[in-house]
C-alpha cells in the first residue's frame, strides 16, 4: 500500500461502523431498562411474567396483564417520548446558541410551555370540561399539544432575539432564567383569579409525572415526537455548519435564517409536546447532549441525534425506575429524580471547561 | 482577463435602522488578480475588517460594488457564493471534540447533497487540501489539541477543501511566532502560485506583507485605499505617508520600521557591517546620535576577529577598551548618572 491510499483510508467517514456500535448499545440497553421499568411499580411483577405479557404468550396472571398493558406500558413508552424528545431539544439548543449550558428547562423554554398550558387549563370559563391531562380527549390533547408547542416557540424566539444582541454565555442564562420566572409570575396571577379545581389540575400537572398520558393520547405525543426528531435529523448538516458560529455556516451556503426557523419549530414541538403530556421535566435537556458527546467523541449530528435520543430515552426510564422506588410501595415526584442526576452533570460541565464562555 | 476580485466606488461601514450611518472607509477602487496573493495592510481601526466582510457580504456596504470573477456579490445566492468564496475569521470557536477531518470535511458542504455524504471526489479533495497545508499527520486530533500555528493549517486546509477559486482570511497570522508567520505566508504564496486562486489577506505585519505579497492593498489615513506591489508603493512614499507618526519611522533602505530616537549626543562609530548596525542600535536606544561627521568628540572603533571583538571608545584624549556592547553601554550610562 502505498502512502497516499494510506492517507485516504485514514480519513474516517461519518456513520461508520464504531458509531454505529454506539447506537446498538444504548438501543440493547434501551429495551432492558423498558423491560425492567414494567416490573417495577406499587406491584412487582416477575421478568418473566412482563415478557410474557409483551409477546402475548398463553398462561398470562390477568391482573399482570391489566398493569401492564394499562398503566406501565404507557407510563414506559412516555419516559422514552419524553426523554428523547428533551434530550434532542436540548442539543438542538446548545448549538443553535453555542451555548453548553442552554437546555428546554434552562432558558425557560418549558415555562414557556407552561404558559401554555396554564391558558387552556385556567381559561375563565373554558374548557370547564377538563381536568386531569389523562382525562382529554384527542382534541383537545392536541389543543394542549399546540398550546404548550406555542408557549415554547413564543418564549424561543425572544431568547434567540436577545441571543442575537448579547453574545455572553452566562448573560443570555440568566436573561433565560428571568424569562421563566416571568411567565411563571403571569401564570401565578392566573391561578389567584382561578377556581381552585382548575388550580389543584394545574399544580399537579406543573409537579411532572410520567404516568398521566392514556395510550390514545400516545399516538399524539408520539406523533409530535416523532415529526420533531425528523424535522431536525434532517437538519443535521446545517446543524454541523453552525458548530463553526454562523459566520462560517453562511460562507459554505448554509441558509441561516431557514435553520434558526426550523431549530425553533422543531425544539417547540419537542419540548412543547412533552411539556404538554408530562409538566416540565428539568434536566434531561441539558445533561444528556453533553453524556452522549462525552460517550461517543462526536460532533457530527447525524451521528449525535440519534444517540442522543436513545441516551435520553435510556436516562429517563433510569429515572423512572428510581421514582418507583423498587422494593417499596412509594412513588417519588419524577422531577427530583431528574435534578439528582442532572444537576451533577450540569456542575461536572461547568468544572471541566473552568469557565461557560467558551462554545462546546 | 476578469480580475479575481474588482471593488469599485465602495463605500464601507455600518448603517442600522434608526441610527446615523457610521462610515469606516472609502470610496475605494481595488482590484486583484487570479493566482496574487494581496495582503490588506492600513493602520488599526481604518477598516480592514471591515472591508473583507464586506467582500463576503457579511455585512453591506454603503455604497458601490463587488465583483468576483465579474459577478456582482450581492446579487449572488448564497450557493452559488459558496463555491466562489472561501473565508478564514480571526473568530476561531471549535467544539471540542471536532477531529481535523471533520472540520476539514465542513469545507466540501457546498458541493454535498443534505445528508452531507462524501462522494470520493470530495474525499480525494479534503485530502489534497490537507496534504498540501501539511495537516494530514493530525487527521485523527481534535482540532482544540492544536497549536495555534496547526489550527490555521487547519483552517485553511478546510477553504482550500471547498475549493473556490478566491479565498479571503482575515489576520490569519495573529497570535502566531515569527516561523509560523513566515510559514503561513509561504504557504499562502505558494498555494497562490499552484493553484491560480486568489488569496486576500488583511495583516499587521507590514514587514512581511511587504516581502511576500504580489500586490498590497493599503487604506490610508484619509479612508481611500490604494493597491499596487509592494515595491510601487515603497518608492511611491505611500508607506511612509500611511504609516509614520512621531515614534515610528519607515526605513527605505531595510524596509523596516525603526523607533524614532530623539538622540542629542553625536558619536562616531566605525567598524564592520554587522557589528557597525548593531552597535550603533544600541547607541541610539539610549539616546546617542549617530554621526559621520569627523569632528565629533566621542568615537567608537570596532575591531577584532570573529571571536575577540573589541569596541575602543575615545573621548578626547581618554581611551577605554570594551569586550562587549554590554559593557559600553554599561560605561556609557553610569558616565551619565554622574553628570
Amino acid at each position: 500500500m502505498n502512502p497516499a491510499q494510506q492517507h485516504t483510508a485514514s480519513l474516517p467517514v461519518s456513520g461508520s461502523p464504531r458509531f454505529i456500535k454506539w447506537h446498538l448499545i444504548l438501543t440493547l440497553l434501551l429495551v432492558i431498562l423498558f423491560v425492567i421499568d414494567l416490573t417495577f411499580g406499587s406491584v412487582y411483577i416477575p421478568i418473566k411474567e412482563v415478557i410474557n405479557t409483551l409477546f402475548g404468550s398463553e398462561s398470562v396472571n390477568e391482573t399482570y396483564e391489566k398493569i401492564v398493558w394499562l398503566i406501565r406500558f404507557p407510563k414506559a413508552i412516555t419516559a422514552v417520548l419524553a426523554g428523547s424528545a428533551l434530550a434532542v431539544a436540548g442539543l438542538l439548543m446548545q448549538t443553535m446558541f453555542r451555548n453548553p449550558l442552554a437546555g428546554p428547562s434552562v432558558l425557560g423554554i418549558t415555562s414557556g410551555a407552561s404558559l401554555g398550558v396554564a391558558s387552556i387549563m385556567l381559561s375563565a370559563g373554558g374548557y370547564s370540561g377538563i381536568y386531569m391531562i389523562n382525562q382529554l380527549g384527542i382534541g383537545q390533547s392536541w389543543l394542549i399539544v399546540i398550546a404548550s408547542s406555542a408557549g415554547a416557540a413564543f418564549v424561543m424566539i425572544i431568547i434567540l432575539g436577545i441571543s442575537i444582541r448579547i453574545r455572553d454565555n452566562v448573560a443570555l442564562l440568566i436573561i433565560g432564567i428571568m424569562i421563566g420566572n416571568l411567565t411563571i409570575s403571569v401564570v401565578s396571577i392566573w391561578q389567584y383569579f382561578s377556581n381552585p379545581d382548575q388550580i389543584q389540575d394545574y399544580l399537579m400537572w406543573t409537579f411532572g409525572s410520567l404516568g398521566g398520558v392514556s395510550n390514545s393520547q400516545l399516538t399524539i405525543f408520539g406523533t409530535a415526537v416523532l415529526a420533531g426528531i425528523l424535522l431536525s435529523f434532517f437538519s443535521s448538516k446545517p446543524l454541523n455548519a453552525l458548530l463553526l458560529g454562523e459566520n462560517y455556516a453562511r460562507s459554505i451556503g448554509i441558509r441561516t435564517g431557514t435553520i434558526r426557523f426550523l431549530i425553533i419549530a422543531s425544539t417547540s414541538i419537542l419540548a412543547g409536546a412533552t411539556t404538554g403530556f408530562t409538566g416540565p421535566i428539568a434536566f434531561i435537556g441539558i445533561a444528556v447532549p453533553h453524556i452522549t458527546r462525552n460517550l461517543l467523541n462526536q460532533s457530527d449530528h447525524k451521528v449525535l441525534i440519534p444517540a442522543t435520543m436513545l441516551a435520553g430515552a435510556a436516562l429517563m426510564l433510569i429515572c423512572d425506575i428510581i421514582s418507583q422506588v423498587p422494593g417499596s410501595q412509594i412513588t417519588l415526584p419524577i422531577n427530583a429524580i431528574t435534578a439528582m442526576i442532572g444537576s451533577p452533570v450540569v456542575i461536572w460541565i461547568i468544572m471541566k471547561r473552568r469557565t461557560i464562555n467558551s462554545g462546546f | 482577463m476578469t480580475k479575481a476580485i474588482d471593488i469599485s466606488t465602495l463605500e464601507i461601514g455600518y448603517q442600522t435602522k434608526g441610527y446615523a450611518i457610521k462610515k469606516v472607509a472609502g470610496p475605494m477602487n481595488l482590484e486583484m488578480n487570479k493566482g496574487e496573493l494581496v495582503c490588506l495592510i492600513g493602520p488599526n481601526g481604518s477598516g480592514k475588517t471591515t472591508l473583507l466582510r464586506t467582500i463576503a457580504t457579511m455585512q453591506n456596504p454603503l455604497g458601490g460594488d463587488v465583483h468576483i470573477l465579474g459577478k456582482p456579490v450581492r446579487k449572488l445566492d448564497r450557493k452559488s457564493l459558496s463555491k466562489m468564496l472561501s473565508i478564514v475569521l480571526a473568530e476561531q470557536q471549535v467544539p471540542g471534540n471536532m477531529k481535523v477531518h471533520e472540520l476539514v470535511a465542513l469545507g466540501r458542504y457546498p458541493h454535498t447533497g443534505w445528508l452531507a455524504r462524501l462522494t470520493p471526489t470530495d474525499t480525494e479533495k479534503i485530502r489534497w487540501a490537507m496534504k498540501i497545508t501539511g495537516t494530514l499527520n493530525f487527521t485523527n486530533r481534535a482540532v482544540v489539541t492544536l497549536s495555534d500555528g496547526e489550527r490555521q493549517k487547519v483552517m485553511i486546509a478546510r477553504a482550500l477543501a471547498q475549493d473556490t477559486p478566491v479565498i479571503l482570511l482575515d489576520e490569519p497570522t495573529a497570535h502566531l511566532d515569527i516561523p509560523n508567520r513566515v510559514a503561513i505566508m509561504m504557504l499562502l504564496r505558494k498555494l497562490a502560485r499552484k493553484t491560480g486562486k486568489a488569496i486576500l489577506m488583511s495583516t499587521h505585519e507590514l514587514e512581511l506583507a511587504l516581502q511576500s505579497a504580489d500586490r498590497l492593498w493599503l487604506i490610508r489615513d484619509d479612508s481611500t485605499a490604494i493597491s499596487g506591489t509592494p515595491e510601487d508603493l515603497v518608492l511611491g512614499g505611500k508607506i511612509e505617508q500611511t504609516f509614520n507618526d512621531k515614534s515610528v519611522k519607515f526605513d527605505i533602505s531595510s524596509g523596516t520600521f525603526k523607533m524614532v530616537e530623539k538622540g542629542n549626543k553625536l558619536i562616531r562609530v566605525t567598524g564592520n557591517q554587522n557589528e557597525l548596525l548593531w552597535t550603533s542600535r544600541a547607541l541610539e536606544r539610549i539616546g546617542y546620535k549617530i554621526t559621520e561627521n569627523a569632528q565629533v568628540e566621542m568615537r567608537i572603533d570596532i575591531s577584532g576577529s570573529d571571536k575577540t571583538k573589541k569596541w575602543l571608545l575615545t573621548e578626547r584624549v581618554e581611551v577605554y577598551e570594551f569586550d562587549s556592547i554590554e559593557g559600553l553601554i554599561a560605561y556609557l550610562r553610569s558616565k551619565e548618572k554622574m553628570l
